[in-house]
């Protein structure tokens, strides 16, 4: 199989990695003091603050991964 | 152990207790007379007590449908029980001398109703009935037990939470969804099942752990009686719908297994993906026009009969 070159789509993964110590329920709040300060990498040169990511969510609590997940695929 | 395969746990470490179960697969006398159901208990003392010998410090004890008064077809209203009769008192005092909880399907009668419910009660440790639970789907129109009107779900031993179904329960998708949504992380299903349906046996039992990510334990009747033959076949399935360990057709038996239920909350809680119990209430989730938490309402007609619940 010859692979076509792909979008970047890598982001979820580093989002996950950088979740490992997170338990649910959590608020934005809390998440945002936890892990807001870590860096993920959003591109092949590209780094994002978690913060930023966070903050586009448009929920302010989360009530499992599944639903923090979802969140950021809607944001 | 193929968990992981399917179901992924997210997250950092997962602490779980060890549920050790224990299920006794057998053949029940059609009780026609109480001296018969007491041949019944005797048989099921005599399943617990192998299992404490052959798997020292089991926690659960699981015994089939049918399993205290059998299912006389013409006889079986002289031999229905009430928790506090003396029957049931000898499973009490069995639980609470071996210091295991047990499962027993026991045929009661019920307040304000003439017909008796085929239910499915819980014993706790110290040999107090924890839990009891009326079968809602009786296997019309062969069945004519009272129908029952809820899927509670009781705190068991080593973090489970144990719900039970009993029999043709198992063939409607909503009463293991309901179980499940009720906060079960065990579904116990106990059965006198019947040829030809050997395989939806395996599949119900198999599509319901998947579907709701719980543990299923079901344990079936075998022997030949007035009507058809119950096959055994008793199996414990993992919260991915594989199957854990499972009983030969036609024989008595004893199954055990240990089972973890921290693991099936840490997938509630932890799975990025395949999350069912989480997103069939929010339909979408990912979707950007629903803010993140999907569409919340139950559209389905199946679940509110078309709206008309009367």
């Amino acid at each position: 199989m010859i692979m076509e070159p792909m979008p970047y789509m890598l982001t979820l993964h580093y989002i996950v990695l950088a979740m490992r110590d997170i338990k649910f329920p959590i608020t934005k709040a809390e998440l945002l003091e936890k892990v807001g300060d870590k860096m993920i990498r959003t591109g092949p040169e590209a780094y994002t603050p978690f913060r930023d990511i966070i903050n586009k969510m448009p929920m302010d609590e989360f009530s499992c991964a599944a639903e923090f997940y979802c969140n950021h695929s809607a944001s | 152990m193929i968990i992981g395969s399917s179901h992924g746990v997210g997250g950092g470490p997962t602490q779980t207790e060890v549920l050790s179960t224990v299920v006794a697969q057998l053949e029940p006398i059609h009780a026609t007379c109480m001296e018969e159901v007491n041949k019944n208990i005797d048989q099921i003392i005599q399943y617990m007590e192998i299992g404490a010998r052959g798997f020292p410090g089991y926690d659960l004890f699981v015994s089939p449908e049918f399993g205290v008064q059998g299912m006389h077809p013409l006889e079986r209203l002289k031999v229905v029980l009430t928790l506090d009769s003396p029957e049931v008192g000898r499973l009490k005092e069995a639980c609470a001398r071996l210091k295991v909880w047990g499962i027993f399907g026991v045929i009661l009668r019920l307040e304000g109703h003439d017909a008796p419910g085929n239910c499915a009660i819980m014993i706790n440790d110290e040999g107090e009935v924890v839990h009891q639970y009326c079968k809602m789907n009786p296997w019309i129109p062969t069945e004519r037990h009272y129908p029952g009107w809820e899927c509670p779900v009781t705190p068991g031993p080593k973090g489970s939470r144990i719900a039970t179904i009993v029999c043709a329960d198992g063939d409607y998708p909503e009463i293991w969804r309901e179980a499940a949504y009720n906060g079960a992380n065990v579904v116990v299903r106990i059965t006198h099942y019947m040829n030809p349906w050997e395989e939806p046996w395996k599949l119900t039992n198999r599509c319901a752990a998947y579907c709701n990510q719980v543990y299923v334990v079901g344990a079936n009747c075998y022997g030949m009686e007035h009507a058809c033959a119950a096959f055994g076949n008793s199996m414990i399935v993992n919260p991915d719908g594989n199957i854990v360990t499972e009983a030969p057709m036609m024989v008595p038996y004893l199954l055990k297994a240990d089972l973890y239920p921290g693991l099936v909350d840490k997938l509630h809680e932890s799975s990025t993906t395949n999350t069912f119990l989480y997103s069939f209430r929010h339909r979408g989730a990912a979707c950007k026009d629903l803010g993140g938490h999907g569409e919340t309402r139950n559209q389905y007609k199946a679940y509110t009969f078309g709206g008309d619940e009367k």
